[in-house]
């Protein structure tokens, strides 16, 4: 069943730890395999699939790293469930939306998991906190050893893991970080940043990836080709690149405090006031108080606060959350009552 | 490598044709392929390619090749069209089946045709081969590009001699020797 370990508290990749963790909340790497002779995912029908996802994870269960993982069959449990899978960035939007036959493995840390059925037979997730791409996709490679001990992958020797779209073909590899940009928003910079990253063939998405909208100037980047270079020459060019995002970020929120730094303080402090009062709360306007406030923090016009606490509220005040929270369906309103009371709670005393 | 029209540019397209029944495959550079009727790359600032609009293009160039292979693939069954429809394949023998389609896409998508990076262990040694060739020959290019033909014959004469090393797997060797 829907253990409450796997959502009431956050992962460790939320922590606000680890390198550029004032811009850079978490680093995903996934990697796209398939098993030789096993038809892609979308070709078979759901009972194919069914057998498929019972034969992989049996076979996960029997790796080192996932021992006693949560292996949840999406179909089998409720749409809340499944909307908190999203939420916590374990499951994507298309594993949950057709739940039948699709699964998903998630080790005990919440470091690692596998979807299985997605796009791909197997998608394998490893997550690191702040800015580590060459750390997530060593662990991603590492998970890959482990599970390769027990399925046979399909490989060719010149086009590399054979994936069901040719896009993720080669290494299978991608990388992603959930940046908060709110200087390059702010400062009316952030189109020119979007549109260098976008011909450097990196894809930019909202908080929750695919068909996400952009919301509390938090961003996704990932890179778009996956064949032709090493996984580590993949890691090091997104780590080049969006280094240099988190360098522009850090130079646009000083120069938007030095030009104007009353206008800076009043968001900051706006922002904080609202949640510390406000009775009802939607989960848009939430992460856009959170996202001022996250820049009051790390500009220092606002008392210090643990930015793995304001990462976690981020992921924590969703929709899905709060619902397994109060363990029953809400209405939108309900929603927004629930999520102002733990808002004023949380900031009560800062 | 270079283009094998006019030997002088990098080439960036494996250009295939069926005449007669007979299928030639080329490498060219980006001139010498729009020249032959291929579709140029995609500027940059267009982004991703729109996978569905490119397989549902069939330029001329592949349209005869369709006689070959527009037959459902042989392991899963899966149709040309509903790969062009979905821009998904059916199962891994299906990038064997609709190599004629999808070759064109993975070159033009990823700017590269050849995989470089992890391989299942068994492929190991191959795959670690194909690292070391791939590493020469950009040795190679630089040592020219410098005019330091010393070390471009040294890192020549080594990659002919890895090329012409037995490959289990016949997939390396099978280009012709590399020159300065």
């Amino acid at each position: 069943m829907f253990d409450a370990d796997l959502w009431r508290i956050p992962a460790s990749w939320l922590s606000g730890s680890g390198a550029a963790s004032d811009v850079v909340i978490c680093t995903r790497a996934r990697l796209a395999r398939n098993l030789v002779g096993v038809p892609f995912p979308h070709h078979g029908d759901a009972s194919l699939r069914h057998q498929h996802r019972r034969e992989v994870e049996d076979r996960i269960s029997q790796c080192a790293g996932f021992r006693d993982a949560w292996s949840i069959h999406l179909a089998d449990i409720n749409d809340i469930e499944r909307r908190a899978l999203l939420e916590m960035h374990l499951a994507s939007l298309d594993l949950i939306n057709e739940p039948e036959g699709r699964g998903l493995v998630v080790s005990r840390d919440r470091c690692r998991s596998v979807m299985i059925n997605e796009e791909d037979l197997l998608r394998i997730q490893a997550f690191e906190p702040g800015f580590a791409p060459l750390d997530a996709c060593q662990e991603a490679l590492n998970c890959d050893n482990e599970l390769e001990e027990v399925l046979e992958f399909a490989f060719s020797e010149e086009l590399g893991y054979l994936t069901a779209c040719p896009t993720n073909l080669g290494t299978g590899c991608r990388l992603s970080a959930l940046v908060h940009l709110p200087g390059l928003v702010l400062g009316g910079e952030i189109e020119k940043i979007l549109n260098s990253l976008r011909q450097l063939q990196f894809a930019v998405r909202g908080l929750f990836g695919e068909g996400s909208t952009v919301q509390g100037a938090l961003f996704q980047i990932s890179n778009l080709t996956t064949l032709g270079r090493t996984e580590q020459d993949i890691a090091t060019d997104f780590a080049r690149h969006v280094s240099k995002v988190v360098h522009y970020e850090r130079m646009a929120q000083a120069r938007l405090y030095e030009r104007d730094p009353s206008s800076v303080e009043d968001l900051a402090h706006r922002a904080l006031a609202i949640l510390q009062h406000a009775r009802i709360m939607t989960s848009h306007e939430a992460l856009e108080r959170l996202s001022q406030i996250r820049l009051g923090v790390t500009l220092e016009v606002l008392p210090a606060m643990d930015l793995g606490m304001l990462n976690a509220t981020l992921i924590q005040h969703q929709s899905a959350h709060l619902q397994l929270r109060a363990d029953r369906s809400l209405t939108q309103i309900e929603r927004g009552r629930m999520r102002a009371d733990a808002l004023r709670t949380l900031l009560r005393d800062i | 490598m270079k283009c094998q029209r006019c030997g002088h540019h990098e080439a960036a397209v494996k250009f295939i044709e069926v005449e007669d029944g007979v299928k030639r495959s080329r490498w060219l550079c980006e001139g010498c392929a729009a020249e032959e009727g291929a579709h140029p790359p995609l500027p940059a600032e267009d982004g991703p390619i729109n996978l569905q609009a490119f397989l549902g293009e069939a330029p001329d160039s592949l349209e005869k090749e369709e006689a070959v292979n527009e037959a459902p693939c042989p392991v899963c069954g899966c149709e040309l069209d509903a790969v062009r429809e979905s821009a998904l394949l059916g199962c891994p023998g299906c990038y064997l089946h609709f190599s004629a389609h999808v070759q064109p896409l993975i070159q033009r998508y990823h700017r590269a045709s050849t995989h470089l990076g992890k391989a299942p262990r068994a492929r190991e040694p191959q795959a670690a081969r194909r690292l070391e060739i791939s590493q020469m020959r950009t040795g190679l290019e630089a040592a020219v590009a410098a005019e330091d033909f010393e070390e471009a014959a040294r890192l020549r004469d080594q990659i002919n001699q890895l090329q012409r090393e037995p490959d289990p797997s016949g997939e390396l060797g099978t280009e012709g020797p590399t020159d300065v």
